[in-house]
Formats: C-alpha cells, sequence, structure tokens
C-alpha cells in the first residue's frame, strides 16, 4: 500500500499537520495507537494560554473536537486502534490493524509521537497507588475515576501544578507538592490556584519513600540539597496516591529506528531527534513535531505540526512557494511569540540550536 | 620504552576474549582492546546455540565437538554465569526426503563421535507436545547446548582480567606498524607494543588484516532475530529445521516446501529457549554490508515459519527485533591460524559459529602461540586456503 | 511582605503593583473595578480580547503582563472568566459602609448560593473571615468558570481572593517527623519487568565496567523485559551518572528496535500473506 503522507501520532501536533496539509491537496494518512485521536488534548480540561490564533481561553478538550471534526472536513484518512511498530527503509511504515501487520510505503513521514513521563527511583516506587501525574490525569478526565483521596504531587512544573489542580477539581485532597529545586516551576498563575485552595508547596524536598504493604499509605519527603537527601528532616504524612510530574522526554523510538540524528537538549527533554526550521530531520522526508521534536506544550506542538504540514505540501508540490514562504512566516512568528519570557526563553535558544545543529548534520 | 606485551588480542567478542583467556592461562602477558565494549558487535547479537549438529561430519563435526566439551568446565572455571545448558538439540524433520537424508547424516556422525538418533513420529510429539501435528520426524542432538553468549564473553574477558590480563575498551585501533619483531600498535588512547598479535575482529578484521597488509575474505552476513516474550515452555531446548540445512549443504538440489516469503528471505526456524524464559527466532541470511536494521518482511517471514512448526506461538508476543554482522567466509570455515607475517594471526570468520568454538579456537591460537603442536590438524583452517 | 510567587505560589503585592499597577483609593471609589494578578511574563492574551470597553492591554508580544486601564474598566467581570490563569480579580469598595466585594473565578463544585455564609480565604490559602456570597455568575459563555461575588469587611478586601471549596476535605493534613526505615536504596527495584534493583545496577558499573544503557542491559537484564526499557532507562541512566560522575549527554540511551509495540507472531505474520508452507 502506498500513501503520500503518513502521519503517525493523532494528538495535538499530528492532527495540526494532517489538517494543514491535506488543505493543500495532500493525501494524509493519520494512525494513532488510540480509539480516538487527541493525543493529550482530551484530558486538558483547562482553559489553554496563547493567543487568539492559537485558541487561547478554550479549554483543550474543545480544541481537540474542533480539530478532529477539520481532519474529518478535509479529508484525511484517519486509522484508529492502529499501532505503528516500526519503521524500516524505504520509508516503510508497520502497522498493526484489526489483528494484523500492514506495511505502508509513504513518500513523507510525520513522526509526532508525543512525550513520555519520567520515571523517579525511591523506595517503594513500584507500589500501586505510586502513578505518573499524567496517568491519574487521564484517570479523573477521562474515566471520571478518582485514584484516592489523598494525594502528594512530586514535582511543581506545569504538569504537577495543572494535575494537583485537576484533583483538587475532582474531590481528591492534595496534601502537598514536593518540589527539589528551590523555587516553583510552574506558571505562577497556576501555582497561584492551588496556594489559594490551601495546598502548601515543599519546596527545596523530594519524595523519600512510599510506604505501605499491598499499596501505598504513606509517604515520606525530605529536605534535597545538591542531589542528596538531608538526613534527619524526614516528614510522613498519611497518602493513598503519589504523583511523579518530573518532566517529559521525547517519545523518538521510531525516529531513532528510521535513522534519525539525536541529540542531548535538556531544555526539551534529554535526547530528541534534531530537525532543521521546517521539522525535517536528516532523513530526508521524515519530519518530527510536538513533543517528539522537543518536549514543550500543546500550542507550540500544534503549530509545529502545521510548519511541517506546509514544508511537506511545499515538497510534494501542493503549495506554491510564496504562499509556502507566507504561511511558514506566519507560523514561525507565533512559535516565536509562544518562547517568549523567562519561561519560553531557555526553549526559544534551545529550540535554536536543534536547528542549528540539525541544518549541519 | 612502554610495556611490551607477549600477545594483544585485537577483538572482544567471544573469540577475542576466550583468546586472552587461553594464552593468560599459560602465562602470557596480553591485552585485549575494542574499538567498543565487550561482545559489542556480532556477540551481542547472536543466538547462544553451541551446536555440533549443523556441522559437516568430519572434520567440521570433530573440531565443534571437541569446543563443545569444553563448556561444562568453562561454566565452573568462569566468574561469571555464562549459563550453560546441555539439553541437547532437536531437528524437526519436515518431509520423506528429509527423513531419508537425515538417517544417513545420523550415521555419518555418529562416525565421528556424536551421539544423533531418530525419532520417530510419536517420539517427536512426546518430546515437544506443542509440536505442529503433521511433523513426522526428528532428529535428536544429545550434546548440544546453550550458553548467555555476552555472558560467555564477560566471563572470559574478565576472568582473563583478574589473571592479569589488561583490558582496552572503548579504544579503537588506528593503524599497525611493524618494527622488528614488535608489532606498534595505534590506538585512540596510546600505542601499544606487542610481540604477537591476533585478530579476532570478526566482521571488521579485514580492515586490520589491511594494517599489516593482508586480505582477508570475510564479509558481513547480516541474521535477524526475534525476541518472544517471557511466557510457558514452547519447547523445552533447542528446536530447529533439517530442511534448511540441507539447502545449505546440497545447494540446489532440495527445495523446502515453504512459502515465498520464506524462501525470498533464506528464513529458517530456529528456535532457542532463554534462561530466562524468553525465546529467540531465528533464522535469516542476507549480504547487506553493515547495515543492521531490521527489515518487516524478514520479520514476518520468521514469524510465519516459526509458527508452521509451533502454531502455539501465534499468541505470544514478540517484544524485540534485532539483527547482527556474522563474519562469512567463502567456504563456511573460520580461519583460526598464523599469518604470513610473523607473529600476526587470525581468529576469525566463524560466521553463526563464533560463540560455540570460541572456547577451542581459543585454546588453538594459545597453543600456536606458545610454539605447542594442535590437537588435532587445522590445516582446513588456514589462512593460506585463501592465498590463490 | 511575601517572598514573591516562585517561592510563595502567590504574587506579593510588591510584585502585582509592579507587573500590573493597582487601582487609585479615588478609584476604588467610583465602583467596581478589575485587578490583574498576573506577574510573570507568560504567552497569553485572552484578558484583552475579552474586554468590552478595550480596557485591558497585553500588547505585543503577548508575554507581556496585562495592563488595566481604570479609567476605561466599568468592572464587568468578563475578563475575569476569560483568563486562563485564573488571575483576574473585580474588587468593589463601595458595596456598602462596611464591607466590599471581590469577584472572583471558581471552577469547584458543588457552587455557592448567593446569600450563602462561606469561609474567605487569602491568596495563600489562609482563613481571614466570613464571607457572604453576593451573586454567583455562571453563563454559556464563562465555559464552566463561575464567577462568583463575596462580600467581605472592608479591611480585608486586599488580602481575600477566593472562598474555601465546599467539597473540601475537614481533616487536617499533618506532616510528622520519622525516622526512615525503609529499605535501602540498593534493594530498589529499578527494572520492573526484569526486577532488577539498583544495587545489581551498580555492580554492573562497579565490576562489570558497564558505561551506557545498552552496556548495562547486557550485564543485568535491565530493560530487556515487556517494555524494553522504556521505563527504567532514565532510571539506569542516572545511577551510571551518579556511580561514574558522567554526564546525562555522555550516557548512550539503549538502541530503540522494532517492534516498538508488542505483537503477537500471529499479528506480525499476517492474514496468510504469503502463505504459511502449505503452499
Amino acid at each position: 500500500m502506498k500513501k503520500e503522507v503518513v502521519i503517525i501520532g493523532g494528538g495535538p501536533a499530528g492532527l495540526a499537520a494532517a489538517i494543514e496539509a491535506a488543505k493543500c491537496g495532500a493525501q494524509v494518512l493519520l494512525i494513532d495507537e488510540n480509539k480516538r485521536p487527541g493525543g493529550q488534548l482530551f484530558k486538558q480540561i483547562h482553559k489553554f494560554f496563547g493567543s487568539k490564533a492559537h485558541n487561547a481561553g478554550i479549554r483543550g478538550i474543545d480544541i481537540g473536537r474542533q480539530l478532529l471534526k477539520e481532519t474529518e472536513e478535509c479529508g484525511v484518512e484517519v486509522w484508529l486502534d492502529s499501532a505503528v511498530i516500526g519503521l524500516f527503509a524505504d520509508k516503510k511504515v508497520a502497522v498493526l490493524r484489526n489483528g494484523t501487520t500492514v506495511t505502508v510505503e509513504a513518500e513523507k513521514i510525520l513522526i509526532c509521537t508525543g512525550g513520555a513521563e519520567n520515571p523517579l527511583r525511591f523506595p517503594g516506587w513500584t507500589l500501586p497507588g505510586v502513578m505518573g501525574a499524567g496517568a491519574a490525569q487521564t484517570m479523573i478526565n477521562v474515566n471520571r475515576v478518582l485514584p484516592g483521596k489523598r494525594v502528594l504531587m512530586v514535582g511543581s512544573g506545569n504538569v504537577g501544578v495543572i494535575v494537583a489542580y485537576q484533583l483538587l477539581q475532582a474531590g481528591a485532597n492534595v496534601v502537598g507538592i514536593v518540589e527539589g529545586m528551590p523555587k516553583i516551576g510552574a506558571y505562577g498563575v497556576h501555582a497561584a490556584k492551588l496556594r489559594r485552595a490551601g495546598v502548601p508547596f515543599f519546596l527545596g524536598h523530594t519524595i523519600a519513600e512510599a510506604k505501605g504493604t499491598e499499596k501505598v499509605e504513606k509517604a515520606v519527603i525530605a529536605k534535597f540539597e545538591n542531589g542528596q537527601i538531608v538526613k534527619g528532616t524526614e516528614l510522613e504524612t498519611e497518602v493513598d496516591v503519589i504523583c511523579i510530574a518530573v518532566g517529559l522526554r521525547p517519545l523518538s523510538e521510531l525516529a531513532q529506528m528510521a535513522g534519525v540524528q539525536h541529540d542531548f537538549i535538556p531544555e526539551l527533554g534529554g535526547w530528541m531527534p534534531l530537525h532543521d526550521g521546517d521539522m525535517e530531520t536528516n532523513v530526508p522526508g521524515i519530519y518530527v513535531a510536538g513533543d517528539t521534536a522537543g518536549v514543550e506544550e500543546a500550542n507550540t506542538a500544534m503549530d509545529e505540526g502545521r510548519l511541517a504540514g506546509v514544508s511537506i505540501a511545499h515538497t510534494l508540490g501542493y503549495l506554491k512557494d510564496e504562499e509556502t514562504v507566507q504561511k511558514k512566516n506566519e507560523i514561525k512568528d507565533r512559535l516565536n511569540a509562544l518562547r517568549q519570557g523567562p519561561f519560553g526563553e531557555r526553549r526559544l535558544n534551545a529550540k535554536q540550536r536543534v536547528i542549528e545543529k540539525g541544518e549541519a548534520v | 620504552m612502554s610495556k611490551i606485551y607477549d600477545v594483544a588480542v585485537i577483538g572482544a567478542g567471544a573469540v577475542g576474549s576466550s583468546v586472552t583467556y587461553y594464552n593468560t592461562l599459560r602465562g602470557a602477558d596480553v591485552i585485549l582492546i575494542d574499538k567498543g565494549d565487550i561482545a559489542e558487535g556480532t556477540s551481542s547479537k547472536s543466538d547462544g546455540n553451541i551446536l555440533v549438529c549443523d556441522k559437516m561430519p568430519g572434520f567440521d563435526a570433530k573440531f565443534a565437538k571437541a569446543s563443545q566439551d569444553m563448556f561444562p568446565a568453562l561454566s565452573e572455571e568462569l566468574d561469571y554465569e555464562i549459563e550453560w545448558r546441555q539439553k541437547g538439540s532437536l531437528y524437526l524433520l519436515e518431509t520423506e526426503e528429509e527423513i531419508e537424508i537425515a538417517k544417513g547424516f545420523c550415521e555419518d556422525m555418529k562416525k565421528c563421535g556424536i551421539e544423533m538418533r531418530i525419532l520417530n513420529k510419536q517420539e517427536v510429539h512426546e518430546d515437544e507436545p506443542l509440536l505442529a501435528e503433521d511433523i513426522p520426524a526428528g532428529l535428536e542432538t544429545i550434546s548440544d547446548g546453550s550458553v548467555y553468549p555476552i555472558g560467555l564473553a564477560y566471563g572470559f574477558a574478565l576472568k582473563a582480567e583478574k589473571l592479569g590480563a589488561e583490558l582496552s575498551l572503548h579504544n579503537p585501533v588506528k593503524g599497525i606498524d611493524k618494527e622488528g619483531d614488535l608489532f606498534i600498535i595505534h590506538t585512540e588512547n596510546e600505542d601499544i607494543t606487542a610481540k604477537n598479535v591476533v585478530n579476532c575482529a570478526g566482521v571488521w578484521s579485514p580492515v586490520i588484516g589491511e594494517m599489516v597488509g593482508l586480505d582477508i575474505p570475510i564479509q558481513a552476513r547480516q541474521g535477524q532475530i526475534l525476541v518472544a516474550e517471557q511466557t510457558f515452555q514452547v519447547a523445552r531446548r533447542k528446536v530447529h529445521e533439517f530442511g534448511y540445512m540441507l539447502t545449505k549443504f546440497q545447494s540446489g538440489t532440495y527445495k523446502r516446501p515453504v512459502s515465498e516469503r520464506v524462501e525470498r528471505n533464506g528464513v529458517a526456524f530456529v528456535f532457542e529457549p532463554t534462561a530466562a524464559n524468553n525465546f529467540l527466532i531465528g533464522s535469516s541470511r542476507k549480504f547487506a554490508g553493515e547495515d543492521i536494521s531490521n527489515d518487516i518482511e524478514v520479520m514476518q517471514a520468521l514469524a510465519e515459519r516459526a509458527m508452521r512448526f509451533f502454531p502455539v506461538m501465534e499468541n505470544i508476543k514478540i517484544i524485540r527485533a534485532y539483527s547482527g554482522l556474522r563474519p562469512y567466509t567463502p567456504d563456511h570455515m573460520p580461519i583460526v591460524s598464523g599469518t604470513p607475517v610473523p607473529g600476526f594471526y587470525i581468529a576469525a570468520g566463524h560466521e553463526g559459529d563464533g560463540i560455540g568454538l570460541s572456547p577451542i579456537t581459543g585454546k588453538v591460537i594459545a597453543d600456536m602461540i606458545a610454539g605447542d603442536e594442535p590437537f588435532m590438524d587445522l590445516s582446513p583452517l588456514s589462512y593460506d586456503r585463501f592465498i590463490k | 511582605m511575601g517572598n514573591g510567587v516562585i517561592i510563595d505560589g502567590f504574587p506579593s503585592m510588591e510584585e502585582i503593583k509592579k507587573a500590573n499597577g493597582w487601582p487609585t483609593e479615588k478609584r476604588f471609589a467610583k465602583g467596581p473595578v478589575a485587578i490583574a494578578e498576573c506577574v510573570q511574563e507568560i504567552p497569553c492574551n485572552p484578558c484583552e480580547g475579552a474586554c468590552p470597553s478595550h480596557a485591558i492591554c497585553v500588547g505585543q508580544p503577548i508575554t507581556n503582563t496585562p495592563q488595566v486601564d481604570r479609567e476605561k474598566c466599568t468592572g464587568c467581570g468578563l475578563c475575569v472568566a476569560a483568563c486562563s490563569g485564573l488571575a483576574i480579580f473585580v474588587i468593589d469598595k463601595t458595596y456598602s459602609e462596611t464591607e466590599a466585594t471581590v469577584s472572583f473565578p471558581f471552577e469547584y463544585l458543588p457552587l455557592p448560593e448567593p446569600g450563602d455564609k462561606v469561609e474567605a480565604l487569602t491568596r495563600g490559602g489562609e482563613y481571614r473571615c466570613e464571607g457572604t456570597i453576593v451573586r454567583v455568575m455562571n453563563p454559556k459563555r464563562n465555559d464552566h468558570t463561575a464567577v462568583v461575588t463575596m462580600a467581605v469587611p472592608k479591611e480585608y478586601i486586599d488580602d481575600v481572593r477566593t472562598m474555601k471549596r465546599l467539597n473540601a476535605p475537614k481533616e487536617e493534613t499533618v506532616f510528622e517527623p520519622v525516622i526512615p526505615d525503609g529499605p535501602i536504596d540498593d534493594d530498589v527495584i529499578v527494572c520492573r519487568c526484569e526486577e532488577i534493583t539498583a544495587g545489581e545496577i551498580r555492580k554492573a558499573v562497579r565490576e562489570y565496567k558497564g558505561e551506557s544503557v545498552t552496556e548495562i542491559k547486557r550485564r543485568v537484564r535491565a530493560g530487556m523485559g515487556l517494555c524494553q526499557g522504556r521505563t527504567c532507562g532514565k532510571l539506569v541512566t542516572r545511577i551510571i551518572q551518579e556511580e561514574t560522575g558522567k554526564k546525562p549527554n555522555e550516557i548512550l540511551p539503549s538502541t530503540d528496535r522494532p517492534p516498538v509495540r508488542a505483537v503477537t507472531f500471529g499479528e506480525l505474520a499476517g492474514a496468510k500473506e504469503g502463505g504459511c508452507g502449505d503452499e
């Protein structure tokens, strides 16, 4: 089977890319291993930041619905419940679908499989009740199941703090947020919502142990200095869930398998594929976008997806040069806007490094 | 003046590690050099079968048997757990023609001191109850076994180090000069001086050979393997198909009843249970340069062929595929010998038998360097046979 | 007062005044007015578009902090529900002789009813006084962000920013000092699939010379199980870092191989494509 464009991963980046490329006339196949596309959008019940062009002020779940609708309208072929098991020479994509493996030969491939939550090692981390913040978020916002009544959140970045807030909304008690650094990582406005609700932040602290026999019953936290637990500062409290939100890493197994050059970019989650200014990697015709191309957030993921979609449509001959330049510039301006300020600057610089290295490969 | 080693071994796979170990045992001052880690090349991308059953009756079988016989003692000698298990192996016979050939093969092998026996339909199904119902017979080899190939290489290398050998890992060899009787090996980290050099670089041995002006006719041949999840016992020991060996030995005259996909990719059914209750499925062969990526069609053919013999695998998960480069020689026999360059030895080209043949290879190279008579005539393994 | 938003989790008065400004008492005397408490430069500007009087300006770049033109602001409160960060409030110091009101965004169910007596909380979540619910606005366009108006004694109006949520747990959270008696780190499992401990991985680094995730995997099987190291890869990297002092960029991750999702033999071989040996 042959397809012009195969997009792997139907999250914000994949959906936005599919719409952009299909609108220009490209034949697009979007593959997602879940029962419905949208990636993490459908568990984002909070209103998004950004500008009007980024759907700011709209809840992630509604942005997802809107993108799905557009995907259908512009004729993107969508394979759900279909897992890509590997990328092979000559841009062959092997897909496990309806109980059998089919091979699709693509002219262009966009890999946007998102990110994976980082684990943390501490005594008891394998007990039931210790879970990634993302898993807890899926439970409350998608499955409508409360993972527990008393939750300790480890990590004060946006993910930890947003999920903590949503756990409160779902009726759980968040007993505290532990952060190894001496300052809060999340946007202040997110942190402020939790502080108003009475949730304490333990800065310069870490999780020292999860206690319990069958499942988590207690959490021990302790002061954390120079990468070490300060002995004698341990504090214990009763919890039934410990959520881990210590960052994400790009999921780029498929890119690695396809021979895409990787580099270690700590600001964007560690080992990640290098790409050029149009999201194309050193392997011609293979593109990356979204968290796979460095962990940021959903708005940048969507714009990176659009950028890849435009580049792909252009190289396939569906878009004239001038139109392409104009579209790319609009998107790049929006991406720049998202990477301003004290939070965005690090990512902006890191991303510039990725592109410089990617173009040098 | 820097230290002068008695022996510098280049290549820390199973073969090079063994050569290091046996030379060290004989009191030599040995250094083992590798561009990467111990077992980083072929030895970490192979299966762990220690077989005599797939050898040609004659020298091939005897040499393999001598190596196999060393494993029980090795699993005691080496500190690292090499997971040696000697459960025998089973060839599956698919057709009447195969049964007939197997009977003669069995007799020939017995003459070489290798114990084999034909299992009839009832016996073979009692032996492996999950076998496809229509399989008419089997051929059992009593002495075959398996190891953890990476563990074997670590076992040799780490024990050799304990006995005084030096390991110089992650240190690529850049060039070799000869000054009088001494070799100066230029590596990324330093210059190493040695009286003897053993080229154990497997697939990469031609590059090392070229450094002393030797043309080594070894080519990389790619083989792919599937790894299954930890699960129930599908088969208790190594099981493989006899038909493929026939296509190998009697090139052209025997044709297996297989699909085009299996035929096209040279896929033969090889099942190997691991000590961790996974199992490995092989095998495929193709010349693809140094490419060790997997091919989806080969993976599919491997799965298809495996299910033909054990339909029960249908619902077992595959967790990984890998592929490695086997050092191939034109006559399928390794080069284990001295060379026209005095003091320069080659122990490479074992193709798919490097793990199994590593102990005897290490031992005979140590004998050669010490000036001792080898235990048998090793001329079939000489480098000279390739000099026109 | 206060250590600032990155330490306390809520902005100090100084931060607010510096980043967003503060209405004059003269302006407060004229009636309700919006107060943005959005002190960091983050990429967000829905408040700007939400104001019917064009009283809020973010401008370009969108990471500017919002500025409220207090003369144009009518205190209508549309911006309160529009702010994605729930960081805009409307203060009305003219509510009564003794009381002022604060209108704040509120996203916890159940919502309060007008007339309810509730616990008025500060930015830091501390109880300040009793508050009386005056109004609860939750039209469709607010998209589930209710705007609650609560009256409190005037002296607390600069501090009070919300009410205690009605479903808040009754029990107190206690953190008590404890002497740890858990397992030592060497016994902590790192690779769950193969049950490999931190101690075994350290041994692979120290005694068996493993220096990368793949090298550790070959030596002690960490990452060889069903998940193929997707969970433990980072943890193994961390231990190599601890043991060798290498930087994370010097420690290569393991090689990814197909299948990236476990697939059965039947699924891989496919639906009889090419036949199953019986051709």
